[in-house]
């Protein structure tokens, strides 16, 4: 591997070298990782064994597919079908019928134990599975077949993750997450309706570098996205804390861009990094709470899809402090474990600023950034 | 409030201004929060440790509704264009312990300051004794200077940042006269 693949990868994305190292750099930073990882991310990627991805939909909307290949930046959806190789997706596949269905077969044979299964989509299990069929068959088989297989598995979406709109209640197919079906597995749940795919792309990529998953939470969400509260980090905060809240849609504190707690914003109940990266890579400023709407909490569980919108926030999921990563601990001083892990927790949380700095490079590039990548990178 | 401190704010505080921080938050405590379940009505408004810090004042507000990290303007001291507000605008300021990320503030009464959220909502403290505790340990682990142990072989690799948690004084005489960067 030699600097000369790197170039090449990075004219096969259709940036500069200097934006492709940049954006390893930059995701590396988002996972909490040294610029030393994101040179080894930038040479996973350029390495020509991409790892087979079989992706199977059960009871979804076709959204967390939808906002991988609408994101903004080109960089993220080329980076991300470049990256893997996308053998079995029902919706972006070219074979269809029995050749599809046969494509998937003939994948997971020659990659077996090596593939990556990723699922969006609650699964139903009432009446042996039969309310979600592909091929003639309960999805929920075709799940367990992939998974005996799979090297790792990934949760994409609310519904994948916890069940999202199908297992709201009355729940009549009895939808189910992934991880409650395949129980004897490990399952890293990226949620979110739809999750933003920078999530998505830097848990594919720490994989791809690395061979293992990103740090999960107890919910088995990784830790870099879902960490802190969206209310933690909101850019309505300065307002909440001084109690200057919406009382209605359209009244005078919500022009003014007040706190939309007292519409049902479950931002103090839901833990994701939308304010730092915004929602589904839209980009311009555009997440819920940015354009004014409280924020719905599709991504924890038992809030979205079960929470009416405009219930006020009760508060009840708050992770201890104890779990948050620690900080380097000072000479000589009996401080509480607690105080040092929030202290870590809050300065982990400046990170965010780097994914919203990568998440420029597609701009930059279209402004024609002048490129002596050769002379100046490493 | 009166007229003296009301003039304070436009200049920056000459004194501790933890008591008009905690009149300002109760003032909003009983006006504006009452009853909204994101209080915790075990603990009241407190402003902790506030002391002089780079020419301005550190310390950490205790409300029933968060806790955060302040940097209020102290009299005298120059308070930098960049920390003025803006929609979204946001600083990072580095201690040693890391860096930590403020979003310029403006509120009537205490004029200009900076915050940083430690937590909101407060929930998990039972008790004001427990959250004060905590402010507190916040500041001296802010203020402390970090010191960490090198492993030869770290050195070679001039990784500072993956190195493990500090171990105390542990620095052998070579790395300790050689500095982190020369060491080994």
């Amino acid at each position: 591997m030699n600097n000369n693949e790197l170039h090449k990868v990075a004219e096969r994305l259709g940036v500069s070298r200097r934006t492709f190292m940049k954006f390893c750099t930059g995701v590396a930073a988002t996972l909490g990782l040294t610029g030393g990882a994101g040179v080894q991310m930038a040479y996973a990627i350029a390495s020509p064994r991409r790892p087979a991805v079989i992706w199977l939909s059960a009871q979804e909307c076709t959204g967390c597919t939808e906002s991988l290949l609408r994101s903004t930046h080109p960089t993220l959806e080329n980076l991300i079908l470049d990256l893997i190789s996308l053998d079995y997706h029902e919706t972006l596949s070219v074979p269809a019928g029995h050749a599809a269905e046969e494509a998937k077969l003939h994948s997971m044979k020659e990659n077996w134990g090596k593939y990556v299964l990723v699922v969006d989509g609650s699964i139903p299990m009432k009446d042996g599975g039969i309310y979600c069929k592909v091929a003639g068959k309960p999805i929920v088989e075709h799940v367990r077949e992939a998974a005996e297989g799979a090297a790792a598995i990934i949760s994409i979406g609310s519904c994948a993750s916890w069940g999202g709109i199908p297992a709201a209640g009355p729940n009549p197919t009895e939808a189910t997450p992934v991880d409650k079906v395949l129980t004897d597995k490990a399952v890293v749940n990226i949620p979110g309706c739809p999750p933003n795919p920078y999530n998505f792309l830097s848990t594919v990529l720490h994989l791809v570098t690395f061979g293992t998953v990103p740090e999960l939470d107890h919910l088995n969400r990784p830790r870099f996205a879902y960490g802190r509260l969206i209310h933690e980090n909101c850019e309505r905060r300065p307002h909440f804390d001084a109690g200057r809240f919406a009382l209605e849609f359209g009244d005078a504190g919500h022009k003014k861009g007040f706190c939309l707690y007292k519409l049902g914003c479950k931002g103090p109940e839901t833990y994701a990094n939308c304010p730092a990266i915004e929602f589904g890579d839209v980009g311009g400023g555009a997440w819920p709470v940015g354009v004014g709407h409280p924020c719905f909490g599709c991504t924890e569980e038992g809030v979205g899809f079960n929470k009416p919108i405009h219930a006020l926030s009760d508060v009840k999921t708050v992770t201890p402090p104890t779990t948050f990563p620690g900080i380097a601990e000072p000479v000589g001083t009996g401080v509480t474990p607690g105080a040092a892990a929030l202290l870590g927790a809050v300065g982990g949380a400046v990170l965010g600023a780097t994914a919203m700095a990568v998440k420029q490079l597609g701009k930059l590039e279209k402004d024609r950034v002048s490129d002596h990548d050769s002379q100046d990178n490493p | 409030m009166t007229l003296e401190q009301q003039a304070a704010h436009e200049t920056g505080f000459a004194e501790n201004p933890g008591p008009v921080l905690e009149a300002v938050f109760n003032a909003i405590l009983s006006e504006r929060m009452a009853g909204l379940p994101v209080v915790n009505t075990a603990l009241a408004v407190e402003a902790v440790g506030f002391q002089a810090w780079e020419g301005h004042w550190l310390g950490v507000l205790i409300t029933p509704w968060f806790l955060n990290l302040l940097i209020v303007p102290k009299a005298g001291s120059p308070w930098p264009q960049q920390f003025e507000t803006g929609k979204g605008k946001e600083v990072v300021l580095a201690f040693p312990q890391g860096e930590y990320k403020f979003s310029p503030r403006r509120e009537e009464s205490i004029g200009s300051y900076l915050s940083c959220s430690l937590a909101s909502p407060v929930h998990e403290w039972k008790a004001q004794a427990e959250i004060r505790r905590t402010a507190e340990d916040v500041l001296q682990l802010l203020k402390s200077i970090p010191v960490r142990a090198i492993e030869p072989e770290q050195a070679a690799t001039d990784n500072g940042q993956e190195q493990p948690a500090s171990q105390g004084c542990a620095l052998s005489r070579r790395a300790f006269l050689g500095g982190a960067g020369a060491a080994g």
